[in-house]
């Protein structure tokens, strides 16, 4: 087959499925030949992927076949305006709902996103990010980990393109963000001898240093999915939001372990990191920082964007984002389980760490993170709960200072407040 | 060259431009220009293939397409390389385009990998793995690669190939990458290659695995451990983890893994199998299962490769014992799903058993051992392992039989199963026997029979006819041999054959074995494992290893025992086999003479007659002796042996005393005896012989000369160096030989209880004139002196008394003869029985009765002789023979009933009576019809013996105070 025929099927495919959505808007059809015959053909044409048996998974598409189809739908979705139509192709091309050829279409997805990051397709991040945040968490994750690896790993200049992402689609940067926090959760595994798993819950330096530009950059990134909550994902998020194992609104939670259990990062990421061959380019300063250092960077930007929380509460109290105005941000659950893994972590002997090690520094983080959250009202807990909450840790002067209060300061709470502005 | 250098410079900086220009593109339009050169006609232009570099540089998405386009790249170049080595006149080979191309996307994949290594390297690896797959079975027709078979030469042919060598360059540092960083699945894209396009991709594994073997061996048996794991231990609910792909199977994995360790295995062998051992010592953490989880997935690989199995075997068998044993035997437990299972567990080893070859020996001796609780060899094995073991061990036997049957029409190869367990037959023969278990011993059984059914039947039914040594063991080898019989033809022959030859090389006490052995095997009938059939042909066997007998019958080193056994084993194919199957005719020689000297060998060693080993041996003789002819031959050795040298001694001849047992003593005192007296010797002796003799003969002093060199001591008295009492069982003996020879029924009787009536009617009359013939040749061979006198008036006419004073040194001689030969007369006792035999034997009782006559002539002595001595003894003795033979008829034949009271004149009166009526009346010749009567009818002949008569009563007038009452007998009833 030559590349004008599998193009122009491909192209007439997509442009019946166009059809189908545009004219469901009007009328929906009902009839037998419509949508299911059509998404099935779908699957044949387009993935060349026949039948719905599952042992039957082999790949005809040759890979400059996959090449071409990534291509025109990347095209595809950059012309079509109509961003309703836009999402229901892409949509149906990757339902995560239809079991047929599951994999090979979620394999064919990563590329596809892949290519909207490297041509900075902006059409391609939103459907991407809105399908993230729609589907189950597992194939969002995997995803995450596929645009990871071919940017922060393989690429040579991936992480640039990467950072630049954030100007074409801020949702899609937060929900990669929401995804990676989830997937690379930093978990210390008992068995020690699962030496890759335990990697593989750390997010390697390039990662960190993506999202921590991004926060540096838009430090409202982290709730643009609260503030920018359109018809589109309104309507796409309430069907799919009795899914039980779908990623969270806000990337808060996962960033606020990042930054308190980075500093326990073991020392192969570390050492890989560090040692990794980057000596020919070295054009961004930040390509040279370590690890902890970008962890520093990352804490510091996490707490500017915690005070840039203000319209996204906002906007959740305004009933708007998925019509429930007592949406938590970041709720009391989520900080126990934060302070049980610190406490994972944490030597238990001392209950007061030596200044200057990394247990003393993660509960001073711990402390900083909370304080601010509180006053800014994402985190909403009283002083007594969160007294009862931090009791366990090893305590810190900053965090009796935000658990307690000094004594003199006692009549003036919302003074950190007033800090932050 | 300053310019030219600046021109390169330019040059290099305008490509560093375009690249950065193409690059400057955006990600988008990058692709579309890959696509639409991927589609170009004639496709590997320098400028596409750098964009291609570009793209997967700057669109992680292409990757797959741009390696793709690589691989293509690869086999385009190999493509023009192939051509031009097909057909160098047309075709071009590389053009500098495509090696410039070729070198830049080397470069470039070098680059990855060089920069980023460990992310890079798993891509790449799996990328060059199946390219170079792809691109070998893609040329697998070209007439210029060597086939697959030629491993080697593949290999340095596909090594030669440049763009090929660049790919495999590739894969090589991504793997080294891979085996440093220590990635456990960087093989399995290596293993699915090999199993989508062997045998085109081998040369690659051998290559690879010669580069990294010990990384290989590793990775391969470990990623195949892994998987056969999952595949087998999982259920299939759980959706199977990422490692494995749909199609994969269990065969699929086994034999990918076995096509890479064979590889191998021509050149790291050893490490192979150091690490499936290693894999089975230090099973994996999972401390429930893990070791039989290994076992079995070794098991199924060695199924799979005989190779590997073979290698193996010796170290494994080492490796087990009952702790090991018992250690697997509850991890199966805990992970067995069913009785199953354990089935096809148990055929599993049904089957590594049969085709193991090395150490195969050892493997069926551990699972003897397993299964029968020896607990020398696995001690403390739990019950139910060994249960397993017995039940596992009938099935292996059985199809270890079944195996050799079908093997047993093929040539001898020297690579299965049978080979080891044939070269060591002893020590399984061994086990047998000396095992006290019934269940070891049948499992042996089966062993051995399987053993015995490839080749080796006669080999291990001989060997244990060697080493048998009791009726037990008879019965194992009895039992063997019901088995094998039906399936191995003319067995019992191979036995017999292989049996002789083999014990040549032995020591004396096997081959005795081998003879009890062969004796209770021939001479029991009717016992529950012999059927008769097999006593007559093994029997008829032994016909083959006649002459093998005789030999060890008459070798000098031979022990009594073997020669006693040999003689039985002799009787009993005498007995029962035919003399033309024997071939007698051609054996008769040597049997017979080795016959006749085993049986002076027993005389000589003071055997007496009632002795086995002397009765075996005569029963032998009178066996082999069965017609005249053939009793003429044994008659002819046995006499002409007993008047030889060294046998007469046994019957009394005399011979000079250093021949005696005194001869180390005379030796010594050499010089004593020289100075001894002649004098007083004389004196010495004549002063006995007067007292002795001065009562009875008043003034005659009787002169005793001793004759002897003066100077050298008295003539030695010549003597018999046997004993009297040895000397009459050993003519006892030679008699009694001959006189069962004689007897018309020998054939079928337990010599020892029959006793022969001394009637006419009890002997053969052919065989007796025989006997007569030889043993005068006998007595004419015996000295120069006897053969002439004989011969010299061999006339059985007896002439005028008067005449025999020419012949009296002749008639002394054999006088003297008869005298040291006892037996003689025993013989002549037989041959009397037939008259003309007798007649035949005449000139030796002429010469006796002639030396008689002298003798008893010469004495004065006014008195009977003395009842002891030689003469009157042997007058007595010639009277009787005479009678019995009937040369002389009744009443003349009664003289002898007077010798002890006439005297000696008289006597010689007598005998000069008797010599006249031979003389006068021989018996008659031969009638018309040839016919001879069997008793002489002296009243028919018409014979006056008023004359003879008269002479006899003058004596009896003589001497009637004493004789009167003796008249009546010497007249004629008539």
């Amino acid at each position: 087959m030559n590349q004008r025929q599998y193009t122009a099927s491909v192209q007439d495919m997509l442009r019946n499925l166009e059809n189908v959505f545009k004219n469901q808007t009007g009328a929906p059809q009902t009839g037998p030949y419509s949508k299911e015959g059509l998404i099935l053909r779908t699957d044949n044409i387009i993935f060349r992927q026949a039948g719905d048996w599952r042992g039957q998974q082999v790949q005809v598409l040759s890979p400059l076949e996959e090449l071409e189809l990534i291509d025109e739908l990347c095209i595809y979705l950059q012309e079509q305006k109509h961003e309703y139509v836009r999402y229901r192709v892409f949509e149906t091309l990757f339902s995560t709902a239809r079991d047929n050829a599951l994999e090979y279409r979620r394999e064919i997805l990563c590329r596809l996103v892949s290519l909207g990051v490297a041509s900075k397709s902006a059409a391609v991040l939103e459907c991407a990010a809105l399908w993230m945040k729609s589907c189950e968490k597992e194939h969002a994750s995997y995803l995450a980990s596929a645009l990871v690896t071919d940017y922060c790993t393989l690429q040579r200049n991936g992480v640039a393109e990467l950072k630049s992402c954030c100007n074409v689609s801020s949702r899609f940067c937060c929900v990669f963000m929401i995804a990676v926090t989830s997937k690379y959760n930093m978990l210390v595994k008992n068995n020690a001898d699962e030496h890759e798993s335990e990697k593989a819950s750390w997010p390697c330096a390039a990662l960190l240093d993506v999202v921590q530009s991004w926060l540096m950059f838009d430090p409202a990134l982290c709730f643009c999915t609260a503030t920018q909550m359109d018809k589109l994902w309104r309507t796409v998020l309430k069907a799919t939001q009795s899914m039980l194992d779908s990623l969270s609104l806000t990337p808060l939670d996962g960033l606020a372990r990042w930054c308190v259990k980075s500093l326990f990062a073991p020392t192969t990421v570390n050492k890989t990191t560090s040692t990794q061959p980057r000596d020919e380019q070295p054009p961004e300063s930040s390509e040279t920082l370590h690890y902890q250092e970008l962890h520093s960077r990352l804490h510091y930007a996490f707490l500017k964007a915690l005070l840039a929380s203000k319209p996204a509460l906002k906007a959740i109290a305004k009933g708007s984002v998925l019509g429930n105005p007592d949406l938590q941000l970041w709720n009391k659950t989520e900080v126990h389980t934060l302070i049980g893994d610190l406490m994972a972590l944490c030597d238990h002997s001392d209950l007061t760490p030596q200044s200057s090690s990394s247990e003393q520094a993660a509960v001073d983080r711990f402390a900083q993170i909370a304080q601010i959250a509180m006053s800014m009202r994402v985190l909403n807990c009283t002083k007594d709960q969160f007294q009862s909450l931090s009791d366990p840790l090893p305590k810190t002067r900053l965090l009796e200072l935000v658990a307690y209060g000094p004594k003199r300061r006692n009549s003036s709470e919302e003074t950190p407040m007033e800090t932050g502005y | 060259m300053h310019a030219s250098n600046t021109k390169v410079l330019i040059d290099e900086k305008a490509k560093s431009k375009q690249i950065n220009a193409t690059s400057k593109l955006g990600a988008q339009q990058m692709v579309h220009w890959f696509v639409a050169s991927s589609y170009a006609s004639s496709s590997f232009t320098e400028e596409r293939v750098k964009n291609s570099v570009a793209l997967l540089h700057r669109v992680p998405s292409a990757r797959n397409a741009v390696l793709h386009r690589f691989t293509m790249l690869y086999e385009e170049a190999i493509r023009a390389s192939l051509d031009q080595m097909e057909f160098p006149t047309t075709a071009i080979g590389l053009s500098s385009e495509m090696t410039s191309s070729l070198e830049l996307v080397t470069t470039t994949l070098f680059d990855l990998l060089n920069e980023n290594g460990e992310a890079w390297a798993s891509i790449l690896c799996s990328w060059s793995v199946e390219s170079l797959g792809q691109i070998s079975s893609c040329y697998k027709q070209r007439q210029v690669i060597p086939p697959p078979t030629n491993l080697s030469r593949l290999l340095s042919f596909w090594l030669n190939l440049v763009p090929m060598r660049m790919l495999l360059d590739v894969y090589r540092t991504s793997l080294n990458i891979l085996i440093q960083c220590n990635v456990a699945s960087c093989l399995d894209s290596l293993l699915s290659a090999s199993s989508n396009h062997s045998p085109y991709f081998d040369w690659v594994v051998a290559d690879i695995g010669n580069a990294f073997p010990n990384a290989v061996i590793e990775r391969v048996l470990n990623t195949g451990f892994s998987k056969f794991c999952k595949l087998r231990w999982t259920s299939i609910s759980i959706t199977p983890s990422s490692s494995i792909t749909m199609n994969e199977s269990e065969q699929s994995i086994l034999t990918s893994v076995i096509r890479i360790l064979e590889h191998l295995a021509t050149f790291h062998q050893t490490q192979i199998c150091e690490k499936m051992l290693e894999m089975f010592k230090t099973p994996p953490a999972d401390k429930s299962t893990g070791q039989i989880k290994i076992v079995f997935f070794l098991m199924r690989v060695f199924s799979a490769s005989i190779q590997l199995l073979h290698a193996t075997t010796n170290l494994f068998v080492n490796e087990i014992n009952a702790t090991t044993l018992n250690q697997l035997h509850k991890q199966f437990k805990r992970l067995s799903k069913g009785p199953e299972e354990m089935e096809s567990l148990c055929s599993l080893v049904v089957h590594l058993v049969c085709q193991s070859s090395t150490g195969s020996y050892s493997l069926v001796n551990l699972m003897i051992a397993a299964a029968s609780h020896d607990s020398q060899k696995i001690g403390g094995l739990e019950k139910s392992v060994k249960d397993i073991f017995s039940n596992i061990l009938p099935s292996i036997l059985k199809d270890l039989q079944h195996l050799a049957l079908s093997k047993q029409s093929e040539d001898k190869e020297t690579n299965n199963v049978f080979f080891e367990l044939s070269n060591n037959y002893p020590n399984l023969c061994k086990d047998i026997i000396t095992t006290s278990s019934d269940e070891r011993k049948k499992w042996l059984h089966s062993v051995l029979l399987s053993v015995c059914l490839n080749h080796h039947a006669s080999h291990v039914l001989s060997h244990l006819l060697i080493e048998s040594t009791t009726a037990a063991h008879l019965e194992i080898f009895l039992k063997l041999f019901n088995d094998v019989k039906p399936f191995v033809p003319e067995l019992t022959e191979k036995i017999v054959i292989r049996s002789f030859t083999a014990i040549k090389q032995m020591p004396g006490e096997k081959s005795l074995r081998l003879l009890i052995n062969l004796y209770h095997l021939t001479s029991q009938t009717g016992s529950g494992l012999v059927s008769d059939n097999f006593v007559t042909r093994m029997t008829h066997c032994l016909c083959i290893v006649l002459d093998e007998l005789v030999s060890m019958l008459g070798h000098l080193s031979s022990s009594q025992q073997i020669a006693f056994n040999a003689v039985q084993l002799l009787y009993i194919i005498l007995s029962s086999v035919s003399s033309y199957k024997i071939k007698l005719d051609m054996r008769l020689m040597p049997l017979t003479q080795t016959l006749v000297f085993y049986f002076y060998k027993l005389l000589h060693t003071g055997h007496v007659n009632n002795d086995q080993a002397m009765q075996c041996c005569q029963r032998t003789l009178v066996q082999l002796s069965q017609t005249p002819e053939l009793f003429a031959v044994v008659c002819r050795f046995v006499l002409e042996a007993s008047v030889s040298q060294e046998n007469s001694i046994l019957f009394g001849r005399r011979v000079e005393s250093n021949f005696s047992e005194n001869e180390s003593h005379s030796s010594q005192d050499l010089c004593t005896d020289h100075h001894v007296s002649l004098l007083s010797m004389h004196r010495k002796l004549s002063a006995q012989t007067i007292s002795r003799r001065c009562s009875s003969v008043a003034g005659f002093v009787p002169i005793s000369i001793e004759t002897g060199m003066v100077g050298s001591g008295p003539k030695q008295k010549k003597k018999c160096p046997i004993s009297k009492v040895a000397q009459t069982s050993n003519n006892e003996s030679l008699s009694l030989l001959l006189y069962r020879c004689c007897c018309k029924t020998t054939s079928g009787t337990d010599i020892s209880h029959f006793s022969i009536p001394d009637v006419a009617q009890a002997f053969d009359a052919v065989k007796l004139s025989v006997l007569s013939t030889s043993l005068l040749s006998a007595i004419m061979a015996s000295s120069p002196y006897l053969a002439t006198a004989i011969t010299l008036d061999g006339e059985p006419e007896w002439p005028s008394n008067q005449v025999k004073k020419f012949t009296i040194e002749r008639d002394l001689k054999v006088f003297h003869f008869m005298d040291e030969h006892p037996f003689a007369w025993q013989l002549l006792s037989l041959v009397a029985h037939n008259y003309r035999s007798l007649w035949n034997l005449s000139p030796i009782l002429r010469s006796c009765i002639s030396v008689l006559i002298f003798h008893f002539e010469a004495s004065r002595y006014n008195e009977p002789p003395s009842e002891t001595s030689l003469h009157y003894q042997v007058a007595l003795q010639v009277i009787q023979i005479a009678r019995k033979g009937q040369l002389i008829p009744p009443p003349l034949c009664f003289v002898n009933e007077l010798f002890h009271i006439v005297t000696e004149y008289e006597i010689n009166v007598l005998m000069v009576v008797v010599w006249n009526f031979i003389k006068d009346y021989p018996p008659p010749l031969e009638g018309e019809n040839n016919e001879v009567p069997v008793t002489r009818n002296f009243e028919a002949e018409g014979i006056n013996l008023q004359p003879y008569l008269a002479t006899i009563h003058t004596i009896l007038h003589a001497n009637i105070d004493k004789l009167g009452h003796m008249f009546s007998r010497f007249t004629m009833q008539s």
